[in-house]
């Protein structure tokens, strides 16, 4: 059971790299789907299985790969935007930042006072790498699409971490957050037709003419 | 003097909006908002009502909700202290029973009534208007005249501002008085000394360049000092130090 | 006792019902006797009522279901508040802690509406009376309310029952200033929530002097009288309130107990009389002063017991 939850929170580990290295919009999508059907699968591997976690474990199943990349393949289909060209921060660099941003929580997650289940070692360090992964492409990418997948990253990892407190935290909020991010990313898709209709294209950088 | 003032002010407001004849005439025909904007409305009003008039019903709920406080204060260890109950805060149940009471009678009433008094439409006439041969509906009070009396009163505290014509000549031509009263505390106090301090912290715009990525950015910093600063520093770079 | 209770009970809103209009035949007797008429025989309000109440009614084109609401709902409102009080020093058939509030707001309830049916008639007439009787009871009402606290005070109690009856008796001798000045500030109270000189003159016939009056201008028929009903139906019930500072006394005797307090009141619409006989109507201007004036005598009251009873 140990074995295979780390075998996949490595997967996951990998497919951060693969978010951060790639520009196709396409494969992106992919990817963080087959991130998302890999912690689906999770709840049910680091805690005994009972009903509330076979229902997480669905819900987020179903949620992260079939509904969400649905809806972001829908936004995209109306914009002629295929590939990241011009990231703020390039592929090579923003892939060294998230290998030091790994090592870093390797290494240091362990110090941090945290609670709950810790049976699984590699939980917190590999929460905390998907969460500042996460935050790297958010922050290095211009694309508004691409910020989307930045922001699923980084709900990623925060689950992975809320993955310890199940016991502690009540079902309902659990599928609170999931429904939080259901409603984020419907909002976030409006918005980025609306940013295409008004600017003609997803570049986050003409948001700044919003500045007063 | 709450009370009545309170009635006061919704008297007038509820007056001049709704009840009489349209002060100004409609520019456009008004249409009613479809019935999906109107019953959401309804049913948040209606709650408001309930609550309002028959508090009673409203108490066991607020009553789970202050327990649940009470019983977090118990985890931290040492007896529990139960938060008050709302119910002997007020005679609810009294004002509940003698609410209830007055609106079935009140609905009794204006049946009645209505029924006793019923005209048909073709029938009915204008208003009194004690022989004067023309009033119009600018004649009518509106809410700056219904309060005109209640604002000379307070006068010293409210500080009304008008602007009156001043007339010049034997028979002047056209003229406005116009009069508003600002909200003191807001528009008197608050807003000019916040004004003042906008003005004094207008060099730190260089923070806020427009772009996403830097906002992100200054989050990120922010969430991983508050992270790092609940760990000692010295712990943190033990276990790296020998490696 | 039990019995006296439910007697006192059943009594309560007959009196409640079919007393007011006698009191508006005492006052317009005692004004007729001043200027040395005979004046309208002392039934005559109710000859009056019943023909109102046969009468037909016109409407005007302007008014919407709210200018028949309000008369019934005043009603409804000045009755209720009528069974918070205790009259005849006994208690009130419904008394709970801090129903003298309730009983302040439904009166404010039932200015409320009367004046929401005044403005629903989009005349200026009955918006300038409206205007000027919510002004009126802004100021009037921390006069009543600071009376009461003063009465809740000196008697200990928290409801309209627990102020009035035995406790007045001691009150008198040992706060008699108090009860001195909250007698006079009630007294004023009662004039100007009845719309009696000197605030208004109910015998006007000019639009631009009334202020209850022409609120209820446009009503005819029988709302006209559920609305004169209505009217004289809070003169009883603030009179009520004069008479349980005046009569501390508290006879066991049923029926002797509801006679006194019917020859008090009486005695309470006679001085209305000889007030509005001796007095003329008071300047628009000054009457916020008097009623400033009012605030100020039961304010005082109330200031001087916090000095003598800590």
């Amino acid at each position: 059971m140990s074995a295979t939850a780390d075998a996949l929170l490595v997967f996951v580990l990998m497919l951060n790299f693969v978010v951060l290295g790639s520009g196709r919009i396409r494969s992106l999508i992919y990817t963080v789907a087959a991130q998302g059907v890999a912690l689906g699968v999770l709840p049910v591997l680091v805690h005994p299985a009972g009903l509330r976690e076979a229902l997480v474990s669905i819900g987020a199943i179903v949620l992260k790969s079939a509904v969400i990349p649905r809806m972001l393949m829908r936004a995209m289909a109306d914009l002629p935007v295929r590939r990241e060209v011009q990231p703020l921060v390039g592929f090579r660099t923003s892939l060294v930042l998230g290998a030091v941003a790994t090592a870093a929580s390797l290494l240091l997650a362990s110090r941090l006072p945290v609670l709950g289940n810790t049976a699984v070692r590699l939980l917190v360090p590999a929460s905390f790498a998907t969460v500042l992964c996460g935050f790297i492409v958010l922050i290095a990418r211009v694309k508004a699409i691409t910020q989307v997948l930045g922001y699923l990253v980084l709900e990623n990892g925060i689950f992975l971490f809320g993955l310890l407190l199940l016991d502690a935290m009540p079902f309902l909020v659990e599928i609170g957050v999931l429904l939080d991010l259901f409603v984020a990313i419907f909002v976030m898709g409006i918005i980025i037709n609306h940013i295409h209709r008004e600017f003609s294209s997803i570049s986050t950088e003409r948001l700044s003419t919003l500045r007063e | 003097m709450i009370g009545a003032l309170a009635a006061a002010c919704f008297v007038k407001a509820f007056g001049a909006v709704f009840l009489g004849v349209a002060r100004r005439p409609h520019e456009r025909e008004p249409v009613e908002a479809p019935r999906t904007m109107l019953v959401p409305m309804a049913a948040l009003a209606l709650l408001c009502a309930a609550i309002g008039l028959l508090p009673a019903l409203a108490v066991p709920f607020l009553d789970r909700a202050a327990a649940t406080w009470s019983a977090a204060a118990t985890a931290g260890g040492g007896a529990p202290v139960p938060l008050r109950t709302l119910a002997p805060v007020g005679p609810l149940g009294w004002i509940t029973v003698l609410s209830a009471a007055l609106w079935v009678g009140a609905a009794a009433a204006v049946l009645l009534l209505r029924r006793r008094m019923r005209v048909e439409d073709d029938q009915r006439v204008p208003t009194w208007d004690c022989g004067y041969a023309a009033p119009t509906a600018r004649m009518q009070y509106s809410s700056s005249s219904f309060a005109e009396m209640l604002v000379a009163i307070f006068r010293w505290a409210l500080r009304p501002r008008e602007h009156a014509p001043r007339l010049r000549e034997l028979f002047p031509k056209s003229a406005h008085h116009r009069s508003h009263v600002d909200d003191v505390v807001l528009d008197r106090w608050f807003l000019p000394v916040l004004r003042w301090i906008a003005r004094k912290l207008l060099w730190l715009r260089f923070l806020q360049p427009g772009r996403i990525q830097l906002y992100i950015l200054y989050v990120l910093i922010a969430v991983l000092a508050l992270a790092l600063s609940t760990v000692p520093v010295g712990e943190l770079l033990k276990g790296l130090v020998p490696r | 006792m039990m019995s006296d209770r439910a007697v006192d009970a059943a009594v309560q809103p007959l009196l409640l019902l079919l007393l007011p209009p006698l009191l508006l035949g005492v006052i317009v007797k005692t004004k007729a006797a001043f200027a040395g008429r005979v004046g309208a025989p002392l039934l005559q309000p109710y000859h009056d009522l019943w023909k109102l109440l046969r009468k037909g009614a016109v409407l005007s084109r302007t008014t919407t279901s709210v200018f028949l609401a309000g008369p019934a709902i005043t009603w409804v409102a000045v009755v209720l508040a009528g069974l918070l009080v205790p009259l005849a020093g006994g208690a009130a058939p419904i008394r709970f802690d801090g129903d003298l509030i309730l009983f302040a707001y439904l009166l404010a309830l039932g200015r409320f509406f009367t004046a929401l049916a005044a403005l629903d008639t989009g005349s200026s007439f009955e918006g300038m009376g409206a205007a000027r009787e919510m002004t009126f009871a802004c100021l009037a009402e921390p006069a009543l309310f600071l009376g009461l606290l003063a009465l809740a005070r000196t008697s200990g109690g928290e409801s309209l029952s627990d102020l009035f009856g035995a406790p007045i008796a001691a009150s008198w001798s040992s706060a008699t200033p108090t009860m001195v000045l909250v007698l006079f500030g009630l007294f004023i109270v009662l004039l100007v929530e009845n719309s009696r000189i000197p605030f208004d003159d109910p015998n006007t016939h000019l639009e631009l002097t009334m202020v209850h009056e022409v609120m209820v201008l446009d009503h005819g028929g029988p709302a006209l009288g559920v609305v004169l009903h209505g009217a004289a139906v809070k003169l009883l019930v603030l009179s009520s309130l004069v008479v349980g500072l005046v009569v501390p006394v508290r006879v066991d005797a049923a029926p002797l107990r509801w006679a006194l307090f019917v020859a008090a009141t009486l005695a309470v619409a006679v001085a209305v009389g000889v007030v509005e006989s001796t007095m003329a109507r008071l300047r628009l201007l000054y009457v916020p002063n008097l009623l400033m004036g009012a605030c100020l005598l039961t304010g005082f009251g109330f200031l001087l017991l916090l000095g003598t009873h800590p």
